[in-house]
């Protein structure tokens, strides 16, 4: 689904992103962890085609991404921080993004209709708590059936029950043979979702594989504390 | 229907109900009421108005339009996530921007010169070389506003910017105009000053629209030497390629930058 191969971003003198190389199998669910200023919000922006990397590859479900928009058809993304104008109201803002994909006509309300967002459809944006902002994201990602999901920080924001809705949203549509590409700081959640996990560090990636054998390399039934096992460890330098 | 176009048509709406627009709105309107009310002469009106469309329309427009850049990053992330090319983004916004901006202006304006002036044919190249200046000032510095926005990620560096800008267009360029005048009063000044002056989108509104108006010496030097040197047809074509020019000219940085850009 997503090939990568010497992928390198540097920011004024800074090296976020040394040589990476990933492959992510169609229909898995692949977390990206690490501790903050890793490289796993430019490796994501990179995938999207926010960060124009300085060298290597991005190949999106078998096209090479470069200089082009329109493989982003098949993604659905969750930001962090929601994007919407602040004075449109939400029909209208789910409005834009139906006019601008004429590709979809048969949407998937499913979770727009189970956060119960058709009673905020004639409010303003700028009217919404940060929870239902984060609901009409999570929404939205999921509308127009795309075949790779990304998903930065998923649950943030939301309570407990839309959390639910929405992991149980992931794992459907995961079945379904939908990609799953997330990252998360909560490693109960990436453990409960995740089949894959890669852990980077400084700009290199330092493991790629199941979340089942990391627990078992790092000898403890937590990912939590195997992620925190490999943050301690010490490595030699990356492939820059 | 093109991207650009879905992307203007929804901007368009949101800027529409911004608090800034239902201030122009209001603002012109009470302004050019005012304006009659203590002056009948509708040349009077127009060089009142327009000493302020040169003045503090391209501040406000320049804070406004950084301001709204920096205010919209999340959206015009999420945007770029979509399969929409950034020119077409970019594009999008800025007219969505600057349209309702130049509407509320326009209406403001025009509703209390239809109310309160005796309207002849003369006063209408005025009023309309008046409404097309307050339209390029719009357009021109909220061009300019989305290229500082675009090139500084720094909010108070981007503001510094456009207050300096604003700054060397709006006062340090006529005093610099008029000291080479000063300076070089005995040789043929007007070719060189007339150039100079097209560098400056301030002084190419503030002509453009004085051309159709006997104020020309009471708006700055610049003024009086375009009416002398163009009769009306000739400064008018001149000036609104300029200010045509003055227009693209950021507005093509911003989108150079933009599709170069790392979000």
């Amino acid at each position: 689904m997503i090939t990568i191969t010497g992928l390198k971003k540097t920011y004024k003198h800074h090296q976020v992103l040394k040589s990476i190389d990933i492959e992510i199998h169609s229909g898995s669910v692949t977390a990206i962890v690490g501790p903050n200023g890793s490289g796993k919000t430019t490796l994501l922006k990179s995938i999207l085609g926010l960060v124009i990397p300085e060298s290597g590859s991005i190949s999106v479900g078998g096209s090479t991404i470069k200089n082009s928009d329109q493989y982003r058809k098949q993604i659905g993304y969750l930001p962090q921080n929601h994007g919407f104008p602040a004075n449109l109201k939400v029909k209208e803002s789910i409005k834009l993004l139906q006019d601008l994909r004429t590709d979809v006509k048969d949407y998937d309300l499913e979770l727009y209709e189970a956060f119960g967002l058709e009673e905020y459809k004639n409010k303003q944006i700028k009217h919404l708590s940060g929870g239902t902002l984060q609901k009409l994201s999570a929404a939205i990602a999921f509308m127009f059936r795309p075949t790779l999901l990304i998903l930065d920080e998923p649950t943030s924001s939301l309570d407990p029950s839309a959390s639910i809705l929405l992991k149980d949203k992931i794992r459907k549509v995961n079945d379904e043979g939908v990609t799953v590409l997330l990252t998360s700081h909560i490693m109960p959640e990436v453990d409960e979702l995740a089949d894959e996990v890669i852990f980077m560090l400084e700009g290199c990636v330092r493991y790629k594989g199941s979340v089942t054998e990391l627990k078992n390399i790092q000898e403890t039934p937590s990912l939590e504390k195997a992620v925190a096992n490999i943050i301690k460890m010490e490595f030699s330098p990356c492939l820059i | 229907m093109s991207d650009m176009i879905k992307i203007f048509k929804y901007q368009t709406r949101d800027v529409m109900r911004s608090r800034l627009v239902i201030f122009y709105l209001l603002f012109f309107s009470l302004f050019t009421s005012l304006l009659f009310y203590f002056n009948s002469e509708t040349s009077g009106v127009i060089a009142n108005i327009l000493s302020i469309n040169v003045s503090f329309m391209p501040l406000l427009t320049l804070l406004y339009g950084t301001t709204f850049y920096y205010n919209s990053k999340g959206y015009i992330l999420f945007m770029l996530t979509q399969p929409v090319k950034r020119a077409n983004l970019v594009t999008g916004i800025w007219l969505g921007v600057a349209l309702p901006l130049v509407f509320s202006q326009l209406i403001g304006i025009t509703v209390p010169f239809l109310i309160f002036s005796n309207l002849d044919v003369e006063s209408l190249p005025a009023i309309g070389a008046l409404l097309s200046s307050s339209f390029f000032i719009t357009l021109i510095f909220l061009a300019l506003a989305f290229f500082i926005a675009i090139l500084q990620d720094d909010k108070a560096k981007g503001f510094g910017l456009s207050i300096t800008i604003w700054f060397l267009l709006a006062l340090l360029y006529d005093g610099f105009i008029l000291g080479i005048s000063v300076f070089f009063a005995d040789y043929p000044l007007e070719l060189p000053l007339l150039i100079i002056s097209s560098f400056n989108p301030i002084d190419l509104a503030r002509i453009f629209c004085l051309i159709h108006l006997d104020a020309s010496a009471l708006m700055g030097y610049t003024g009086a030497i375009f009416q002398d040197y163009f009769q009306s047809i000739t400064g008018s074509v001149v000036s609104i390629t300029a200010l045509t020019l003055w227009t693209l000219m950021p507005l093509s940085g911003a989108l150079y930058k933009f599709k170069k850009k790392d979000f």
